[in-house]
């Protein structure tokens, strides 16, 4: 009895320290960044101090973390999902363009429906054009083969170019000098739910989301299905699981996902397509969901510190001048060191199934 | 569990303290932000505007800030800052951005926002714009002028609608108006970065035949001058004058002097006659030209440089606009 | 098009083709030890730079290039660290580098810049192209193959060695096992972190070579985000090289007359959108994904981080 109560003790201790672990490296990135900041002749803790004031201090310029935070959260659940099914999709920005392409077609050539039925439509077309993007990385993978990784990053190169051709080519209207579509209707914004902030519909919908997600994955059977193939193809296969069924659904939400994200900037910030829609969600992303260990509760958190650091760059450079290529050096940090870190979790957690077995 | 939430304590109370620390400044003076698409560095047409803001940092009291490389979707979230941390003037140097501008100025009616080029305006978003084409049809008309091959050059960074409605049109008119065998090959590098890819480019004109290179490409223009260098050939320079960085070569220059636009919008800021509106200031206005390079006018046909003030005399009298060069070009069958 | 043109296309296509060609071989050679390299972007922005700034320290060619090299080898060890000792994710850790190298170049760049070491006039010494006697008068051909400068040489020399080095001798074997399983070649004895360790710092050298190629002979002169992609590009050059060394050769070669085309039509005034042509490089790969030159096949290993128990 005590030795069963002191193995659970130390099992929620070593949780708890996975947890902690990739957010030391947070820390520690933040800290080397401020060896780069003072190299710039700049005080790093000023800097600091003025990007957690500026963010903080403003309601307005708060909000803006989370026109990062919708589509950011969407890329990493896409990521996760993915990752967790055996399947590396790591296309997300070509998926995230081509969902803002049917989601904005939506949005701009269907007039007059009610916001209730045009905003879910429009979702749901984003959906689609991203599902089907990633779509075709699954086939090329399950009939042929071939290797996802590469694939997926391929077909991310082959959107954005299609899509900047189809905007400036198709989309753009014929009296604009400016390579965008027209805005989308009215109907299919994302009504704002505080009033004068970026905090809208998209909000919701993605921590909604987030948490269906991590329903999805945990708590349902199909879930189960999905990590099984994802843990052990061999096993899953001898255990009667259809991998291709597993592996496709897995592939179809986590594209249609990636197109959500696109769609969500569409409909929540630009109201339109645009060329250069994602300043590298899709990268950002996948560090995210790493940092959370592809645990759809932790993508909230990290998808949030990674947005506010997004905001927290721009502040530091207008209020301190810190050069902007710095912000670039420390966000590289953060994905080295987290993904460093991953070996202290990694055995950590070896311990602990060891401990179980 | 009890280690976390003491982390989290210690957090929240390092962050109250912060906020705490933080004091305001009374008196200040006027505060001028500028917001960059692009990363300073990239020479041209971002760097001038750098200039202008720093030419305007050391001629007037003022407080500056720019924020570099804001891409499409941080543009609003850039504004916002600016204006909650109590900027008096908000400069934006893209006309892409006119929309995401005019949508937050009307969030803050007190502020006073300016883009540069643009073709929409607010009561408190003034539009500052060079006219895109004038000094773009004087370089076409120098090259058309030095040419022997009749065969030149306009390289371009990315292909856009302004690009060719008012860029290359006025280009190709300037070049056949000097000189009616003319043929103007327009290239578009696709990168603003790519100094690689503008170098071979630019060999490849060459190699063509080109022998009058006009590149309005940001960082990727030195490299150009340097093949036009190796190669014996003429180059124009764009934006500042260029001859200081090939005196033998860039014959001359399409400028657009820092003093306007940026620095002119900080300047009418301050002299308290920046309105909303839109304002083009072309030749006559100073905002844009073409330099000779002193030191090759030798160099220039017989009344070559006559030729040239002829057409911008008429440019300034009004008598050229773009939209008649883009009738004429349809109707003389020049694709543009 | 005529001859004259013909030949400055295909000359252009090569010089655009070989710092494709040198990251392709350095992720080759990581790639079939079973590593991924996302990294290369970041590895051969690091050659670019450091080698710009060894040259304009010292004025020595040779100097410049060696610097370019460490730099790609210690970007190649953290690598190798990360993911063959600390078994991290593969992507993300390149993904960082990337971010990473983007940033400090830049920020270095900026400080040479406001210090004043570089000035808008700098400029630095580049290799010049070497015209093989002979061969380089005649007519075509010599302006195509012999007028190149000596790191263009050496790529070509690079493809024969690491094809003889993977098929012919017994550490590129091992490489290839390492690759393929490597619990088997654990098993047979070799030392499956050594040959990963081994490979990934060449692939560093190599991607960096490459950029350096671009600062030390194409332009002389360092700008923010010179590599522009060509990182990225490279991933597609080995696939649609089939995991081989000459298939790479090939690869970087169509792809360089891809980006080479690009400019080329513009030069002889043929009006298609540049985003289409832009796009060919990856449809090509997708077609080669898809099988229209034959089943490409990565190593089994490919991505899998290897535990010795």
């Amino acid at each position: 009895m005590e030795d069963g109560s002191i193995r659970i003790k130390q099992e929620r201790y070593n949780k708890v320290f996975i947890t902690i672990i990739p957010f030391g490296a947070f820390f520690i990135a933040l800290f080397l960044g401020a060896v780069l900041i003072f190299l710039a002749g700049i005080n790093p803790w000023e800097a600091y101090n003025y990007m957690l004031y500026s963010i903080f201090g403003n309601l307005r310029l708060f909000s803006e973390v989370f026109t990062h935070f919708v589509p950011l959260i969407f890329c990493a659940l896409s990521f996760a999902v993915a990752f967790k099914g055996g399947f590396f999709n790591v296309g997300q920005e070509g998926q995230l363009y081509f969902g803002a392409l049917t989601g904005a077609l939506v949005g701009i050539y269907i007039q007059g429906l009610p916001a209730f039925i045009h905003i879910p439509l429009a979702l749901l077309a984003g959906f689609i054009g991203g599902a089907f993007w990633c779509w075709i990385a699954g086939i090329l993978k399950i009939k042929l083969g071939a290797d996802e990784i590469l694939n997926t990053i391929m077909l991310s190169y082959l959107s954005i170019l299609l899509i900047n051709f189809i905007v400036m080519y198709f989309l753009k209207p014929a009296n604009s000098y400016i390579s965008q579509s027209e805005k989308i209707a009215r109907s299919a914004y994302f009504p704002k739910i505080i009033p004068n902030t970026q905090i809208n519909l998209g909000v919701i919908l993605a921590l909604l989301i987030a948490i269906i997600v991590y329903i999805f994955l945990f708590r349902s059977p199909a879930g189960y299905e999905v990590r099984a193939i994802g843990e052990n193809l061999e096993a899953a296969n001898h255990a009667g699981i259809n991998i291709i069924k597993g592996t496709m659904t897995v592939i179809i939400i986590s594209g249609g996902l990636s197109g959500l994200a696109g769609t969500s900037i569409v409909m929540g910030t630009q109201y339109r397509l645009i060329p250069a829609l994602s300043p590298g969600y899709g990268f950002e992303g996948i560090g995210a969901a790493v940092m959370a260990r592809n645990n759809p509760l932790g993508i909230i958190l990290t998808t949030f510190l990674f947005a506010f650091l997004r905001v927290g760059a721009g502040a530091m450079q207008r209020g301190v001048g810190v050069p902007l290529p710095i912000s670039w050096a420390i966000e590289g940090i953060i994905m080295i060191l987290v993904t460093a870190s991953e070996y202290l979790s990694n055995k950590i957690s070896a311990n602990l199934i060891g401990g179980r077995a | 569990m009890g280690k976390n939430k003491l982390f989290s304590g210690v957090f929240i109370l390092a962050f109250v303290l912060l906020i705490g620390f933080s004091t305001f400044a009374l008196a200040e003076p006027l505060k001028v932000a500028v917001i960059f698409p692009q990363p300073i560095t990239s020479e041209g047409w971002t760097k001038s505007g750098y200039d202008g803001l720093m030419k305007a940092k050391e001629d007037f009291d003022i407080e500056i800030s720019y924020q570099e490389n804001v891409s499409a979707g941080e543009i609003k979230e850039a504004l916002r800052g600016y204006a909650a941390e109590g900027y008096d003037l908000i400069i934006v140097h893209e006309m892409d951005y006119i929309e995401p501008t005019i949508e937050v100025a009307e969030e803050y009616p007190d502020i006073m926002f300016a883009v540069i080029y643009g073709y929409e305006s607010a009561d408190n978003v003034a539009v500052v714009s060079g006219t895109n084409w004038e000094a773009n049809c004087l370089a076409g008309a120098v090259a058309g002028l030095m040419t022997k091959t009749n065969k030149v050059g306009f390289m371009i960074s990315h292909d856009s609608p302004i690009a060719h409605e008012f860029l290359n049109a006025a280009f190709i008119y300037g070049a056949r108006k000097i000189n009616p065998e003319v043929e103007v090959i327009t290239t578009f590098v696709g990168s603003w970065d790519d100094t690689v890819k503008g170098k071979e480019l630019a060999k490849a004109l060459v190699k063509e035949g080109v022998d009058v290179i006009y590149s309005q490409c940001g960082v990727i223009n030195r490299a150009v001058l340097q093949v036009c260098e190796e190669s014996g050939i003429w180059a124009i320079g764009a934006v500042e004058d260029m001859s200081y960085l090939a005196p033998q070569t860039v014959i001359a220059s399409a400028i657009a002097p820092t003093e306007y636009l940026v620095y002119g919008a900080i300047k009418d800021m301050i002299n308290g006659t920046l309105k909303g509106g839109n304002v083009i200031k072309g030749i006559k206005d100073g905002a844009e030209d073409i330099v000779f390079n002193p030191s090759l006018k030798d160099k220039l046909p017989e009344n070559g440089e006559e030729k040239i003030m002829e057409l911008r005399q008429e440019i300034i009298e009004g008598n050229i606009t773009i939209e008649q060069i883009r009738e004429e070009l349809t109707k003389q069958n020049v694709k543009f | 098009m005529n001859l004259s043109t013909l030949a400055s296309w295909f000359a252009m296509s090569i010089r655009l083709s070989i710092p494709l060609l040198y990251a392709a071989l350095g992720g080759l050679i990581l790639f079939k030890s079973g590593v991924f390299n996302m990294g290369l972007e970041g590895m051969m922005l690091i050659g670019a730079f450091l080698g710009f700034y060894g040259v304009l320290v010292t004025d020595s060619l040779w100097i410049g290039l060696l610097t370019a090299i460490i730099g790609g080898a210690l970007l190649g060890l953290l690598l190798a660290y990360v993911t063959v000792s600390l078994g991290g994710n593969q992507l993300v850790i390149g993904l960082g580098i990337n971010f990473f190298i983007l940033g400090l170049t830049g920020f270095f760049f900026r400080l040479l810049c406001n210090s004043g070491l570089v000035s808008d006039t700098t400029r630095i010494a580049n290799f010049s192209s070497i015209n093989i006697p002979f061969l380089s008068t005649l007519p075509f051909l010599g302006e195509i193959f012999f007028k190149h400068n000596f790191l263009t040489y050496l790529a070509i020399l690079l493809v024969i060695l690491i094809n003889w080095f993977f098929y012919k001798t017994t550490y590129g074997l091992g490489l290839l096992a390492v690759g393929e399983s490597p619990e088997t070649a654990n098993s047979a004895g070799i030392n499956v972190y050594l040959i990963r360790y081994i490979a990934a710092i060449i692939s560093g050298i190599l991607a960096a070579t490459g950029g350096a190629f671009l600062t030390l002979t194409q332009v002389t002169r360092f700008s923010e985000n010179i590599t522009d992609g060509r990182g990225w590009l490279a991933l597609a050059v080995i696939i649609f090289g089939k995991y081989t060394p000459w298939g790479t050769l090939g690869a970087s070669l169509v792809f360089g007359a891809g980006l080479g085309l690009v400019l080329q039509l513009q030069v002889l005034g043929v009006k298609i959108p540049i985003q289409i042509v832009q796009m060919l490089p990856y449809v090509l790969t997708i077609a080669a994904l898809i099988g229209v030159v034959g089943k490409v096949r990565g190593p089994s290993a490919l991505g899998r981080p290897f535990v010795k128990d």
